[in-house]
């Protein structure tokens, strides 16, 4: 299948919605796997998805190629999006009951919540597994949780420095492990 | 570089993974050192890798997405559209001034009366002759008043930021026009962006089962610019499409849910 995405998005930065369509067959089920994983909660996660599209589209004659990928560029308003809805009350409520239901589950219901696992993740997950555990953990904290970097520091009741220090080492590393997006 | 710089700095990582609260983002926005910039946008990039998971959305997600973006306009390339009606009102008054020093007609650069149209674009005129433009000094006051109308009723609304990014343009040009029921229409756009907005002052609503619809007309003919109801005292609209150089901004009324050409004489014709 090749669809090209930056051009798709360069397209629809001139307002062609049939380019905006293609783009959204083409990286849908990332964004929407993005953000179902930060809000568990599909019928939230579907709004959110929708906000994010939305703003991709307004946004679009913003996207400049020449300093990144189309889909790290979707992905990073999909994320921003998603930490901002996880972090209103209600939104964090609601998920901490789901991932309480889910957790008590039998294994089965948890490998069918995760849907497809791709070789993306796959490699994502395995490039996790080389950090140190804190390193890991302080930028799952942030990236899957939604959490600031204040609430992680008083998580794991460690200074707010070595948070810092854990997640720009660790993010760090990540970058040498999984190289560029472009 | 100072002890306070290097603790903004330090702030990258967690920049690149939406882990700051949104005052802390805004002070990384405002005072980070480029390197620092730099390297949470490589961080950023590396971070959207960890999220490889896919999943199917309902495809009723699509259907809405595509419903939802067919209404809503772009912003233009630049970062720092205002957002507030507090700049726009503001720079309306600049851009104001400078309209009252030269005259409307003299500032708009396609306008000139020696410029060669084609066929098409000629054919187009003979039908949608321009309306005569109302005092420069006028126009302003006016739209200081819609602008600050527009803030109030429009909220957040990202039509408004839209709006704000063409009025405020540093090449935005207007023109004032009365209607033939008395509506004041200010029609303002910006060549540099290629984008333009109407301003109504008193439009009545469209006849049962009839919309109002905006079009730019060139050398090509009339392109749909979108339609659009009338909203109260004020309504205020950006035209969907690109202006192209001196376009002529037209409004017809038609069949609810828009034509594809024109098919009644319209009621607003501005050159721009």
């Amino acid at each position: 299948m090749e669809i090209d995405v930056e051009e798709c998005l360069v397209r629809a930065a001139d307002g062609d919605q049939r380019a905006f369509a293609a783009l959204y067959d083409a990286t849908a089920p990332r964004v929407f796997g993005l953000v179902l994983r930060i809000l568990v909660d599909r019928a939230q996660a579907e709004e959110v998805a929708q906000e994010v599209f939305l703003e991709a589209w307004r946004q679009a004659k913003r996207f400049d190629p020449s300093r990144g990928a189309a889909i790290s560029w979707l992905l990073q308003i999909a994320h921003a999006r998603a930490v901002d809805r996880v972090r209103s009350s209600q939104a964090q409520r609601d998920r901490d009951a789901r991932i309480g239901i889910r957790d008590t589950a039998v294994p089965v219901d948890v490998v069918a919540e995760q849907a497809e696992v791709s070789l993306d993740a796959a490699r994502a997950r395995s490039a996790l597994g080389q950090l140190s555990d804190a390193q890991r953990e302080a930028i799952e904290l942030a990236y899957f949780d939604g959490l600031t970097q204040t609430e992680i520091a008083e998580r794991l009741g460690a200074p707010l420095g070595t948070v810092k220090t854990r997640m720009r080492d660790g993010l760090t590393r990540l970058r040498g492990i999984l190289g560029v997006t472009t | 570089m100072s002890d306070d710089r290097r603790s903004v700095d330090d702030l990258a990582a967690a920049y690149a993974l939406d882990a700051l609260t949104p005052e802390e983002r805004a002070r990384f926005e405002a005072e980070a050192s480029p390197e620092a910039r730099a390297e949470a946008a490589a961080l950023a990039d590396t971070a959207t890798l960890l999220g490889g998971d896919q999943a199917a959305p309902p495809p009723s997600l699509r259907a809405s997405v595509l419903d939802a973006i067919a209404r809503e306009p772009q912003l233009p390339a630049t970062d720092d559209a205002p957002r507030a009606a507090a700049p726009l009102a503001a720079r309306s008054d600049a851009t104001g001034t400078d309209a009252s020093g030269s005259g409307l007609g003299a500032s708009a650069p396609a306008g000139g009366t020696g410029r060669r149209l084609g066929p098409a674009e000629r054919r187009a005129r003979a039908r949608w002759q321009p309306m005569r433009v109302l005092g420069a000094v006028a126009a302003s006051a006016a739209l200081l008043v819609v602008g600050i109308a527009i803030g109030t009723q429009l909220g957040a609304d990202p039509r408004q930021e839209a709006l704000g990014a063409v009025v405020s343009a540093s090449d935005a040009q207007r023109s004032e026009v009365e209607l033939a029921d008395g509506t004041v229409a200010t029609v303002i756009w910006s060549a540099e962006q290629g984008q333009s907005a109407i301003l109504f002052e008193g439009l009545g609503a469209a006849p049962e089962g009839r919309t109002y619809q905006a079009w730019y007309i060139d050398a090509a003919g009339p392109h749909d610019a979108g339609v659009f109801d009338a909203e109260g005292d004020s309504t205020a609209i950006v035209l969907e499409g690109e202006l192209s150089a001196g376009a002529v901004v037209g409004v017809t009324v038609e069949p609810a849910g828009g034509s594809e050409a024109p098919t009644t004489d319209p009621i607003l014709v501005v050159e721009t």
